[in-house]
């Protein structure tokens, strides 16, 4: 190849690294339920969608019923307990147990209390009422729900990689447990598989 | 002219600055050896500030992790990592421009042990602020790394083919989460591993690794494998004392090695240009005569200048430390040799580096002969000029790193002790004293400790 053209294709070259990073940064407001993967790795569309689907699942199951005869007709209260993160992402599992418990809410067929973590500020402001708040509104102790079941469970993952593919495989498996006999009412399991593609090359 | 000129002038200046890696970081360097982290964090930022650079990423990641603040550090290396895997993708353009200027136009992503200890330093930043989960996950893609890097290398001389050190820590981590079948599976890459380090660098197992395995083996249920370890290890005593737990104090010792440019000359002689037609096989024999090469001065057309890293050790003053909590005392011994792994690495790139840098060579030398037929002698020089200003050893590296990782594990009663060091020259004699404050211990349990000397 003559020296020529050796230059002349490093010189295209250099203008495509000088300028080529110069593109202005853009910003477009999407709909919170728009579907966008740019990494691969777990986002927030999979946090709804399995959240949704589970949740969806667990209460299409017998034991709301079941609950509801021998109760007397009363709601099953349920708390969104801990949910492992066994993958090998740094998943923001606060985000999920949200979704799970708006997700429970608004199905409408069970009662959701807060977590163990969320119910120390409440109980740190009812404390506070007691030396503080008026008698007729200070809310008293020992009239919490106490919560019939509990949800937890955890979220597995795969890796397989080679020459810039790679398949990511997420499996969350949930449980929910009568808090009184122990025994376990529904097992969910959701499994989500993506196929990221990397080029080795660009120019 | 114009067109290789312009090329040449602007692939010279693409580069980030005329010196080393090392003497750009000097300040950073200065200030970090005096414990001032804050100041080192402002001369990076004052100098080298660049979102993009994998290295600004690495140096920013370990120096907020050494002033206590862990989310920051978490980012700053997540933002690397993210950087790294962008960077798979490779530029044609650049690799293009780094034909005719300089390897350091090709952004900095990092040799693998570099990379597995980013983990290293994130794991640890999830303990201090006791988070278990997430240094887990970091134990994990440590673990995805190195079962990668096992595969890519699997049949070839690499020396660096997994890391004893992280596996072992690993190992440890998942057994306080009572992961114990992770835990199983780390501690033997673990015994694997620093078999090969033994041999390949003289880094011998960690006496606790047999208690380790022992304790594992009995507590799984691995009875076969227990009678192996206990045959083995006769001496280690794999039970915990009631009331006690432990601490694992890792010690960062010294500074990683540098890499220096060094120039040297490959001679042309007179008619090969015309006889090898294949730029790539010229190349091929020109680096050949590296090592040395005779030929009479009448031969000689024209002497090639080529620029190569090489490592620059920074032998610590320091051997080893020893930590006592309480009343209990620990020496450290050596789990990770950061400064051999850093010359392992350049000297297997080496053979690729230095067809690469005569194969630039070559090219800018066929480039300056047309500019000056062309031209005539004037251009030519100054083509000449222009060559060899753009001509840089890429001795970009992690050089905030330590020489050597140190690792020492004390069995302590359970509640608050008071934490000292002392550290020890090669002849025995202490060079320095610290005392790091207090640290509690709760039965049954670890408790993770790290100190840096710079000396």
């Amino acid at each position: 190849m003559g020296a020529f053209r050796i230059a002349a294709i490093a010189i295209l070259a250099a203008g495509l690294v000088v300028f080529g990073g110069c593109a202005k940064r853009t910003v477009t407001r999407v709909d919170t339920d728009t579907t966008i993967d740019l990494s691969g790795h777990w986002n927030d569309t999979d946090s709804r969608l399995v959240s949704e689907e589970m949740i969806r699942d667990c209460l299409n199951h017998p034991w709301v019923t079941q609950h509801l005869t021998s109760a007397g007709g009363k709601k099953p209260v349920v708390i969104v307990g801990v949910v492992r993160n066994k993958t090998t992402e740094h998943i923001p599992v606060g985000t999920f147990i949200n979704d799970l418990e708006r997700a429970f809410i608004n199905g409408g067929s069970v009662e959701v209390v807060a977590s163990a973590v969320e119910r120390g500020d409440v109980r740190d402001e009812r404390d506070e009422q007691q030396h503080f708040a008026s008698e007729e509104t200070a809310k008293a102790f020992g009239r919490e729900h106490g919560a019939d079941f509990m949800l937890s469970g955890e979220m597995n993952s795969i890796s397989d990689a080679e020459d810039g593919k790679k398949v990511l495989f997420y499996q969350v498996d949930l449980t929910l447990i009568n808090i009184e006999t122990n025994t376990k009412v529904w097992l969910g399991q959701k499994k989500i598989k993506k196929f990221v593609g990397q080029g080795r090359y660009e120019p | 002219m114009a067109v290789l000129g312009a090329a040449l002038a602007v692939g010279a200046f693409l580069p980030t600055g005329c010196a080393t890696h090392a003497r750009q970081r000097a300040a950073m360097e200065q200030a970090m050896a005096r414990g001032d982290y804050a100041a080192a964090l402002a001369e990076l930022d004052k100098r080298h500030p660049d979102p993009q650079d994998v290295l600004y990423r690495l140096d920013r990641g370990i120096l907020h992790h050494y002033l206590g603040r862990y989310d920051e550090s978490n980012d700053e290396f997540e933002a690397a990592e993210i950087r790294i895997e962008d960077l798979y993708t490779r530029s044609v353009s650049r690799a293009a421009v780094s034909l005719l200027t300089s390897d350091v136009v090709i952004p900095f992503d990092g040799a693998p042990f570099e990379r597995a200890l980013i983990h290293y330093y994130r794991t640890l930043n999830y303990v201090y602020d006791d988070n278990l989960e997430d240094a887990l996950v970091e134990c994990r893609k440590a673990n995805l790394l190195l079962a990668t890097l096992a595969e890519e290398t699997e049949g070839e001389e690499t020396t660096y083919q997994d890391d004893a050190f992280l596996q072992y820590l690993t190992a440890l981590l998942y057994e306080d989460a009572g992961e114990w079948n992770d835990a199983w599976v780390s501690l033997r890459g673990a015994e694997t591993a620093f078999a090969r380090y033994d041999s390949v660098f003289g880094v011998a197992p960690p006496p606790m690794l047999g208690t380790d395995l022992r304790r594992l083996a009995r507590d799984l249920g691995y009875l076969d494998e227990y009678e192996q370890y206990r045959a083995r290890y006769p001496d280690a005593c794999d039970t915990l004392p009631s009331g006690c737990g432990e601490v694992v104090f890792l010690f960062e010792n010294g500074r990683a090695p540098i890499k220096e440019e060094i120039d040297f000359t490959l001679p042309i002689l007179k008619g090969e240009r015309d006889r090898y037609h294949d730029r790539d096989e010229f190349a091929r024999i020109l680096a050949n005569r590296y090592q040395g090469y005779v030929y009479e001065a009448a031969e000689l057309e024209y002497l090639l200048r080529v620029a190569i890293p090489q490592i620059q050790p920074r032998p610590p003053l320091i051997r080893h430390a020893e930590v006592r909590v309480g009343d209990a005392t620990a020496g450290t011994v050596v789990v990770e040799d950061v400064a051999a792994l850093s010359a392992a690495a350049l000297s297997e790139a080496m053979p690729k580096i230095l067809v690469k840098t005569v194969l630039r060579g070559v090219t800018k030398y066929l480039g300056t002969r047309w500019v000056e037929k062309k031209t005539g002698k004037i251009g030519g020089i100054l083509a000449n000029l222009l060559t060899a200003a753009s001509e840089r050893a890429d001795t970009r590296g992690w050089i905030s790193l330590p020489n050597d990782i140190q690792m020492a594990r004390l069995t302590v009663p359970a509640g608050e002790h008071k934490v000292s060091l002392r550290f020890l020259d090669a002849r025995g004699d202490i060079v320095a004293t610290a005392e790091t404050g207090s640290i509690v211990v709760e039965p049954g349990r670890r408790a993770y400790l790290s100190w840096r000397e710079w000396e």
